[in-house]
């Protein structure tokens, strides 16, 4: 019972929380009256301190007052009033900060000297008109010596003492020497100086010994200051000295306190909160745990419904099914057969129980079919097997049957389920069936001794093309080698074909130039022939040694920098004059003075020659017209002209090499019929386009194209 | 004063007829049937220009363009690579083994000097 009060007030987050308040609020607050003892104590040590040190401060300006002023009395006593007053009072002066003026009061109360004038314009003044300003000075002609009145309001301003001396001269009162020290600044100076190591502020008191009231020398009441009054030791009266605390200390232990209590609240609110929330955890817990419990329930409920159901389902379905369909225990027993099983039995349903079934099969299948069933039963497999039953009125039924185990989810073997299906008209078909395959098998095996003396003679037709294809191979080989050799061939006949080329025409040109002597018209004439028959028999030369370079793929091209427009120049330049020759006209229309190329200079000067002489050559009258023009980057080039043209169908043919149009035996024209084939190649190959329009009689336009740079 | 010209050659009558060639245009020529030759020629009287055949039977014409180049011929010495190869690159070549030019086969006398010479000014402009 106390265990479950006890749990009972832990469990309760409103107690737990303000318990919790009341021990942190009264542990903070302790700590925090600690600390404020603690200061406390510091700062009495300090005030302490703080009062030995005004007081020594004290006690060396009364005495220095009290020693100052007498030593002007005893020289006004010896020596009368000194004619230089101002001298000694400005070295009395000079021996404390705190002394405002020295003054010199006749007998009869008159301020006679004082130093310094300014600021104490007060000569000629009788003190004892004023209760203030003689204030003690009754007193000290009195006792006949020295004594200090204060504080007094000064009528410079601030309150002070005076420490006065009565002069004597002769048994005579002659006047006093007085000294005036405004302690007001002393104690404001204390006041304005406190820092972080002086934390107070500070009072100073002395009884009137005429009234015997306490009186201030600082105008500003402090009464509202919680203050600490130190009866000082000073010559002449009773003083006390004021120490107020500045807060400073006492807020620390404040502070502590006002942090202790928020804390407080904050963790005895946490602790309200968390305990709470294992309160409220618990509850969404149960809540979630009864939701749960019912779903159960309602799943429970669905599923011995569905049970139900599918059990109806299955006592139905297997009623009514056209198989047969039995169950066994674990022990292999029949449990149940249903309609179709005892319609091939001829059995009722109990007689089928346990092992009764058994007798439903065909005596000669029966020891077979109760081993596999035996052998299912003990290794918890599957069931298969087909076999006859005897039905009662002598009916045999072929049934194919299959059974497969139940088992629980622990794989525990429950029993088996099984159907059989007649299978009488299946069997039948079976057996006619071997028959036809034996007859097949006779047959097939006559045609495989046929086809395999087939298949010889096939290998041995596949071994002589193998061979063959060997030869085949080989010529081949020799086909491509007979290739190269003629690429050698070919390139080595350059160089043998047009060195002797190179000496005819050279020297043709040199006799020519009649260095060897003048020439008559007629051996001009002829040897102008040769050269040109040279000439003509080096280009052809040239033309079928391009060609079998392109043919064999071994034809470079170099690419360098050149003035497209210059080479052109050059080529109408060599070619005017078969053009003059047949009256044919070479126009240009060039936009560029110069187009400056990269490409291989020598073939496009080919194409170009090619182009323009066969305009020549296919020209009859009219005018060659050349345009060049700057594409993007592509410098296309026309050649017009209007000679015989090209019909249709033998556009087609004309880059193909060997072929001059219009051709056969009946050639109007000289030439190999390859510079064409050459210009496409070269062309294509230097990256550029060449193409042909034309109509037949009317003339022919070829344009290429080539890029300023690959 | 005659220029000197060097022409390295081994086919007779293109030695023939470039000399005689040359000789009616004011030039003194000494000739050189071999790469050998050729090159102890050039080394022997410094000629200004000396004319290379590329396709010499000893020696291949660009070798001894490179080895004339590093063998202490005066360096404004013209050196033409005379070819019939025209197989492209030939240009290339020639330049890249320290020829100042390079004239193609077949010659043609017609225009043969003014080439050469033309090549010869701009090496000495350089």
């Amino acid at each position: 019972m106390k265990h479950s009060l006890s749990h009972l007030l832990f469990k309760n987050p409103l107690i737990v929380g303000f318990s919790t308040f009341i021990i942190l609020l009264f542990t903070s607050q302790y700590i925090a009256y600690q600390k404020f003892l603690i200061n406390e104590n510091e700062q009495k040590k300090e005030i302490n301190n703080q009062v030995n040190i005004i007081k020594e401060k004290l006690q060396a300006i009364v005495m220095y007052s009290y020693s100052s002023t007498r030593t002007l009395g005893y020289i006004i006593e010896r020596n009368g009033i000194p004619d230089d007053f101002d001298t000694i009072a400005r070295e009395l002066l000079k021996g404390h900060s705190y002394f405002d003026a020295v003054q010199l009061v006749d007998g009869e109360g008159f301020i006679t000297h004082v130093y310094p004038l300014k600021g104490n314009e007060v000569i000629g003044y009788n003190i004892f008109t004023s209760t203030t300003a003689s204030s003690g000075a009754l007193e000290t002609i009195e006792r006949k010596d020295f004594f200090i009145a204060g504080p007094v309001r000064l009528k410079q301003g601030g309150v002070g003492i005076i420490s006065r001396y009565p002069i004597y001269i002769n048994g005579k009162f002659e006047g006093f020497s007085a000294v005036i020290t405004k302690l007001s600044t002393f104690l404001n100076d204390l006041n304005i100086n406190t820092s972080e190591e002086n934390d107070f502020l500070y009072q100073l008191s002395r009884v009137n010994f005429e009234t015997g009231e306490e009186e201030f020398f600082l105008e500003n009441d402090m009464s509202s200051y919680k203050s600490y009054a130190v009866p000082i030791e000073l010559t002449f009266g009773e003083w006390k000295l004021y120490v107020i605390p500045l807060q400073k200390n006492i807020n620390t232990a404040i502070w502590f306190a006002i942090i202790g209590f928020l804390m407080a609240i904050m963790l005895s609110w946490s602790a309200w909160y968390f305990t709470g929330q294992s309160e409220r955890i618990n509850n969404l817990i149960n809540t979630k745990l009864e939701e749960q419990e019912y779903e159960l329930n309602t799943i429970h409920e669905t599923t011995r419904k569905q049970i139900e159901k599918s059990e109806l389902l299955y006592r139905t379905l297997t009623s009514y099914a056209p198989v047969a369909i039995f169950n066994t225990n674990e022990e292999g027993e029949c449990t149940y057969v249903n309609e179709e099983w005892m319609k091939y039995s001829g059995m009722e349903f109990n007689e089928a129980l346990r092992y009764g079934w058994t007798n439903a099969i065909y005596p000669d299948d029966k020891d077979r079919v109760m081993d596999e069933w035996q052998e299912a039963v003990s290794n918890n497999s599957e069931f298969q097997s087909e076999f006859r039953f005897l039905n009662k009125n002598g009916k045999i039924t072929w049934l194919s049957a299959k059974a497969t185990k139940l088992v629980d989810s622990n794989n525990n073997l429950l029993g088996h389920i099984g159907i059989a299906i007649d299978v009488s008209e299946r069997v039948k078909n079976e057996k006619e069936l071997l028959h036809f395959k034996r007859d097949l098998e006779k047959l097939v095996s006559l045609r495989t001794d046929e086809l395999s003396e087939s298949k010889e003679a096939l290998l041995n037709l596949l071994e002589d093309m193998n061979l063959q294809s060997i030869e085949l191979e080989k010529e081949k080989v020799k086909a491509q080698s007979a290739d190269l050799m003629k690429s050698a061939f070919l390139a080595t006949m350059s160089h043998e074909l047009r060195t002797p080329m190179n000496s005819i025409i050279g020297f043709t040109s040199l006799l020519l130039k009649e260095y060897a002597g003048p020439l008559n018209q007629e051996q001009a004439k002829q040897l102008a022939m040769v050269k040109n028959s040279g000439q003509h028999l080096l280009g052809l030369i040239n033309d079928i040694l391009d060609i079998s370079k392109i043919e064999a793929g071994e034809l470079t091209v170099s690419f360098q920098e050149f003035d497209f427009v210059e080479s052109l120049t050059d080529i109408i330049d060599f070619l005017s004059p078969q053009a003059i020759s047949k009256k044919l006209v070479i126009k240009t229309d060039l936009h560029n003075e110069k187009v400056i190329l990269k490409s291989d200079k020598r073939r496009v000067e080919q194409v170009l020659l090619n182009l323009i002489s066969n305009a020549i050559k296919f020209s009859e009258k009219g005018t060659i017209f050349i345009k060049v023009n700057l594409v993007d980057s592509m410098l296309c080039t026309q050649v017009i002209d209007e000679g015989i043209g090209i019909s249709k169908e033998n556009l087609v043919k004309l880059f193909v090499p060997f072929i001059q149009l219009n051709g056969g035996l009946a050639r109007s024209h000289e030439g190999t019929g390859l510079g064409l084939a050459i210009s496409k190649n070269l062309i294509e190959k230097l990256g550029g386009t060449i193409k042909v329009e034309s109509e037949l009689g009317k003339g022919s336009t070829f344009t290429f194209c080539l890029p300023l740079e690959l | 004063m005659k220029t000197n010209i060097l022409i390295i050659e081994d086919n007779e009558h293109n030695m023939y007829m470039l000399s005689y060639l040359l000789e009616k245009n004011g030039y003194h020529v000494l000739k050189a049937y071999s790469g050998v030759e050729g090159f102890q020629m050039a080394h022997d009287h410094k000629p200004e220009i000396i004319l290379i055949d590329i396709q010499l039977p000893d020696m291949d014409g660009y070798e001894i363009c490179v080895k004339l180049r590093h063998n202490g011929i005066p360096k404004n010495t013209t050196i033409i690579t005379v070819t019939s190869y025209a197989m492209g690159g030939d240009r290339e070549k020639s330049l890249e083994a320290g020829a100042d030019g390079y004239i193609e086969k077949p010659i043609n006398p017609d225009t043969f000097i003014s080439k050469m010479v033309s090549i010869h000014r701009n090496k000495n402009k350089k």
